[in-house]
């Protein structure tokens, strides 16, 4: 059992330990808490189902009784002062409070002294059993839907994109949704097992039967969760503050406001005396307004950084490894410049400047330096990847339109596909002349420095017209657009500006 | 509010709407049904406020008070429903057990 001991300079007088209670396990938990006050532990919190915290007394002989009381449903929760009313009974028939856990109340007495069982009936506590356990498989079969679809969302990506290998989010968020997911399956076949296995025993007049697992898997999931939160947390503050993204922060606004709500109609509205069907309607306009607020916020957001505030003009790129059009040309004014940064686990910086002068054009540089040479390898494919789609979505499309028409439009040469080509391929069928067109684009696009005009660990174009260009040097890969970077004075240029000699 | 069907009450079920022809609050219905059952049938608290906040749902009782955080309930009419239903089909199993307790079951044998 993973224990972690509070150590105070003087004495030490709480502990904290990683166990795991919940309605199929809750008599072997009676037995821990037992053990535990044998030693001089007395249990006073336990916090989501997993963490709990004790408090120093005398070793004692204690009995525990773990008791079910409904506290919440989606529409109800127990007040205050029906819990106390609960407790107060409780203690009258000689069960003392400890603390309790969702709907388990624990309960304590000293070993021998004379109290009433606080469950007589095995049928009705099984049928409180089986109402709370129905309850989480019904919340397990909306969540583990919607937990697929971000796992297909995040998971999927990762592997592939060039945004994700630099998003600290995504890889962080991605353990998080897959071992979500596993801990919902698992939990929902757990359940499943201990109502079918005990509506039998109960069927037959036999006892219930509990779990005596150990639940190591819960214990080592829970506590992999919160180190993934933790992680998470000072990612987001230091995305926030140090690269500062300060719409990172502001797009948390939406989730603090969800949250706030929730809590509001978690503890104000469930336990109050309206009417159930008006706290329905309450639920589904609370609903509907928090997210008409979180959408107006989304866009808010979205617009603050469209308009390129968050950067507050030209920044300062000293330091950085990256283009500006005055590179190129003397006596131009730059008229804006964005500067983006970034950091992942697998790329610890990033960042992206964008150029911008009337006249002149931009030039884009997307900066990165991979944890390893072979994550910059990687990245460098996925550049790749992402150029291959781009060259098909922008010259694949109307395809079948040209081929039926039989028009050649010159917009084909920016791709190099000569009136040549295009008419030796337009012998074939409609679907041959589609697939070798786009097979063509994309060689013709994504071309090797071949005659290592670069002279670094990789170099590709990316455009046929060679605008576009990933290069790589060691961890270090370079993603830039808007020059001729076929030309050797724009090479030499870059290469002195990028510190790549 | 409809009656749901429910197959037969169980002993506390039936004790506890039993006890709620008379006002009575949670301790109070603990007490009285060990007093009536002469200490033979025992209610625990999480056995009773479950049953009590179930009942409540399905409205075969209401609270008539809530003082000093002592809720105060009373069984309803459809509850009385449920409860009488209850005690003629325990009195149709007792009078079969008489019945054949009396030596009754000989008419079994001679039906044709």
């Amino acid at each position: 059992m993973m224990q972690l001991v509070s150590k105070g300079v003087m004495k030490v007088n709480f502990k904290i330990e990683s166990n795991f209670i919940d309605i199929t396990n809750y008599p072997s938990v009676e037995r821990h808490l037992e053990k535990m006050a044998n030693k001089g532990w007395l249990i006073n919190k336990i916090v989501a189902g997993n963490i709990f915290i004790y408090k120093k007394i005398e070793p004692e002989e204690l009995d525990f009784s773990i008791a079910l009381y409904e506290v919440e449903t989606a529409f109800t929760r127990k007040s205050k002062e029906e819990l106390d009313e609960f407790n107060s009974v409780c203690e009258s028939v000689g069960w003392n409070y400890a603390t309790k856990s969702f709907n388990l109340h624990i309960y304590f007495k000293e070993k021998g002294t004379d109290a009433m069982e606080i469950q007589t009936d095995d049928e009705e506590e099984f049928s409180t059993l089986e109402f709370i356990g129905k309850k989480y498989i019904k919340s397990n079969y909306i969540q583990i839907p919607f937990m697929i679809f971000l796992a297909w969302m995040n998971i999927g990506s990762l592997f592939t994109s060039v945004y994700s290998i630099k998003d600290g989010l995504g890889q962080i968020v991605a353990p998080m949704i897959a071992l979500a997911l596993i801990v919902l399956i698992v939990q929902t076949i757990h359940i499943k097992r201990f109502l079918k296995a005990n509506k039998n025993n109960i069927e037959m007049g036999k006892d219930i039967e509990y779990s005596d697992s150990k639940f190591c898997f819960y214990k080592v999931t829970f506590l992999l969760s919160y180190i993934i939160i933790s992680i998470f947390t000072i990612y987001i503050l230091y995305l926030g503050i140090v690269l500062k993204k300060k719409f990172v922060l502001i797009a948390f606004i939406p989730i603090l406001i969800g949250l706030i709500i929730g809590c509001a109609y978690r503890f104000l509205v469930k336990p109050s005396k309206i009417k159930l069907k008006n706290k329905k309607i309450g639920l589904v306009a609370t609903l509907i307004i928090t997210t008409i607020i979180s959408i107006f916020i989304s866009i808010g957001i979205i617009m603050y950084i469209g308009n390129g505030v968050d950067d507050g003009g030209n920044p300062n790129i000293d330091g950085y490894k990256v283009l500006s059009i005055d590179d190129f040309e003397d006596n131009v004014y730059e008229y804006e410049g964005t500067l983006m940064q970034g950091s992942s686990i697998l790329v610890p910086k990033s960042y992206e400047y964008y150029s911008y002068a009337r006249k002149s054009g931009s030039i884009i540089t997307e900066y990165s330096k991979a944890l390893t040479e072979d994550l910059a390898k990687n990245l460098v494919s996925r550049y790749i990847r992402q150029a291959r789609s781009a060259s098909v979505g922008r010259y694949g499309r109307d395809l079948e339109f040209y081929f039926e028409e039989g028009i050649y439009d010159d917009y084909f040469l920016d791709a190099g596909i000569t009136r040549n080509d295009f008419n030796n391929l337009k012998a074939n069928d409609i679907k041959e002349f589609k697939k070798a067109l786009i097979k063509m684009i994309k060689e013709k696009a994504i071309i090797k420095d071949e005659e290592n005009l670069w002279n670094l660990d990789e170099t590709y174009f990316l455009s046929y017209d060679k605008m576009e260009i990933v290069i790589r040097d060691g961890k270090e890969v370079f993603y830039l657009e808007g020059k001729d970077f076929s030309d050797v004075e724009i090479i030499n240029i870059i290469k002195e500006k990028l510190d790549l000699n | 509010m409809a009656k749901k069907t429910i197959k037969a009450l169980t002993q506390p079920m039936y004790y506890i709407l039993l006890s709620l022809k008379e006002k009575r609050h949670g301790y109070e219905i603990m007490q009285f049904v060990e007093w009536l059952t002469e200490g033979r049938v025992k209610v625990g608290p999480g056995t009773l406020y479950s049953l009590l906040s179930r009942f409540e749902d399905d409205g075969y009782i209401e609270m008539v008070s809530d003082n000093d955080n002592k809720k105060t309930y009373l069984i309803t009419d459809l509850g009385k429903e449920v409860l009488y239903e209850e005690i003629e089909r325990l009195k149709s199993l007792l009078n079969d057990a008489t019945s054949v307790k009396g030596g009754n079951e000989g008419e079994f044998q001679n039906r044709k």
